[in-house]
């Protein structure tokens, strides 16, 4: 998935945070860097994106309120395909399919990060991940070993998923994705055909009704 | 002020709630019906005028000639109504419901002012005309493999079962809570449809009336009602 220019321009200049986009203030991505606790919640933010329709994308350098803030210099240069892709599979069962790029709007540096959703198997945490809490200076975990996350239907946030209609909503995507692949397999392989697109009698008939 | 033009009527009747009738055979033959001439004849001979008025409506003035169909539009008092006889032998009967155009009208008692109603007895008659002039034109051979129904209501949400005869009334209130209320399709051989159209209109008005919630319908007094228009006795 490679964004165009325009595409990601539209999305840097989101004006709102939505179940496809989110935004984060600059930071360098790193193990090891000051702000773990928000790469873990980037990467939190690629796995439930993942299962969400349509995927999403993380915009580095908006504030929450949409502000256009930019990425720091410093911090540029930290944001990598591989950093990313390998960060998040770190962390990823089956593999999520990202892309990073990088966009100069108004003089200041942005980190678009576009997840594609699951193309067969919904995206679970393989690995834990706990954090160091900047404020509490507790740990906490960020991400559950074996949980499954998506962007909330109901609220603006990554989260394990809690409701029965959530979990209907993945299983019937990653159903719908294996009768897909089912369907494409067998028809390359020669085995089924589809049948010819012969309008019905029905629809002759509706169609002769027109806008009536 | 001139009179609105057929294709605006159609629009308010579209756009509006309305009665959508829809007869057509089981299988799709664009030649059925030889020419625009031949369905306007077919009509002419088949049309069904039990209340005082056919049905459908052909204006004075003649039908419309279309692409591949034969038609017309009326609206006058409480009718606004649009058809059309396709080659193929499909019918589709487009109209208002009398029971607004009688309320907008101003024509209503207090009782019932702003109200969203369906007279009963006027549904039996609609569906008995409507089944009558089919079975006419199967028995012109139009419905030789067959006939498909269909049937749609909409506008229906809240409205209200009333009788429309100031001496009759019903003893709790049966509402619609389906929109649109639409019959499911119902497929006749041409034999079965010319024998029994009354039948199969009457049935057709007390489903339409359990979708009211009116489960126990005086079938008897109904189908009296019935025989009484076909009779023309009214």
């Amino acid at each position: 998935m490679q964004g165009t220019h325009d595409e990601l321009e539209l999305l840097i200049h989101s004006e709102q945070e939505s179940r496809n986009v989110e935004f984060k203030v600059s930071f360098a991505w790193g193990k090891r860097q000051p702000r773990a606790d928000l790469r873990a919640k980037v990467i939190r933010t690629i796995l439930a994106m993942a299962n969400t329709p349509d995927g999403g994308a993380i915009v580095i350098g908006k504030g929450n309120d949409g502000s256009l803030l930019g990425v720091q210099p410093p911090h540029l240069t930290t944001w990598t395909q591989d950093a990313v892709c390998e960060g998040a599979n770190d962390h990823a069962s089956p593999s999520v399919s990202v892309t990073v790029s990088k966009r100069t709007v108004d003089g200041k540096a942005f980190v678009v990060v576009q997840v594609a959703p699951f193309d067969a198997i919904p995206v679970a945490c393989c690995k834990q991940l706990m954090v160091r809490d900047p404020t509490t200076q507790k740990d906490v975990c960020c991400l559950l070993k074996g949980g499954l996350y998506a962007r909330s239907l109901h609220k603006i946030e990554s989260a394990l998923v809690a409701s029965a209609e959530e979990m209907r909503d993945i299983l019937d995507r990653a159903l719908e994705s294996a009768r897909r692949r089912w369907v494409e397999s067998n028809l390359r392989a020669g085995l089924i055909r589809f049948p010819t697109q012969e309008p019905t009698d029905a629809d002759r008939f509706a169609a002769e009704l027109g806008e009536i | 002020m001139a009179a609105p033009a057929p294709e605006q009527i159609v629009q308010e009747i579209k756009h509006g709630s309305h009665w959508r009738f829809v007869a057509r055979p089981s299988r799709y033959d664009p030649d059925r019906v030889a020419s625009n001439v031949d369905g306007a004849e077919l009509v002419d001979k088949r049309r069904v005028s039990l209340r005082g008025w056919d049905c459908p409506c052909v204006e004075p003035a003649g039908p419309e000639y279309g692409s591949g169909w034969t038609g017309s539009t009326t609206e006058y008092g409480l009718h606004r109504e649009h058809w059309r006889l396709y080659h193929s032998g499909q019918f589709v009967h487009l109209c208002s419901y009398e029971e607004d155009l009688w309320i907008e009208q101003g024509l209503a008692t207090p009782r019932f002012a702003g109200a969203k109603l369906l007279w009963i007895v006027s549904a039996v008659y609609r569906l008995t005309e409507y089944l009558l002039f089919v079975s006419g034109l199967a028995a012109d051979h139009v419905y030789d493999d067959g006939i498909v129904l269909s049937l749609t209501l909409t506008g229906t949400m809240d409205r209200h079962l009333a009788f429309s005869e100031g001496r009759r009334s019903l003893f709790q209130d049966y509402r619609c809570h389906d929109e649109p209320l639409s019959l499911p399709d119902r497929t006749l051989a041409a034999e079965e449809l010319i024998a029994t159209a009354p039948q199969v209109a009457l049935g057709c008005a007390l489903e339409i009336f359990r979708r009211f919630g009116w489960s126990q319908p005086p079938i008897d007094v109904l189908r009296e009602d019935q025989r009484k228009l076909i009779e023309r006795r009214l």
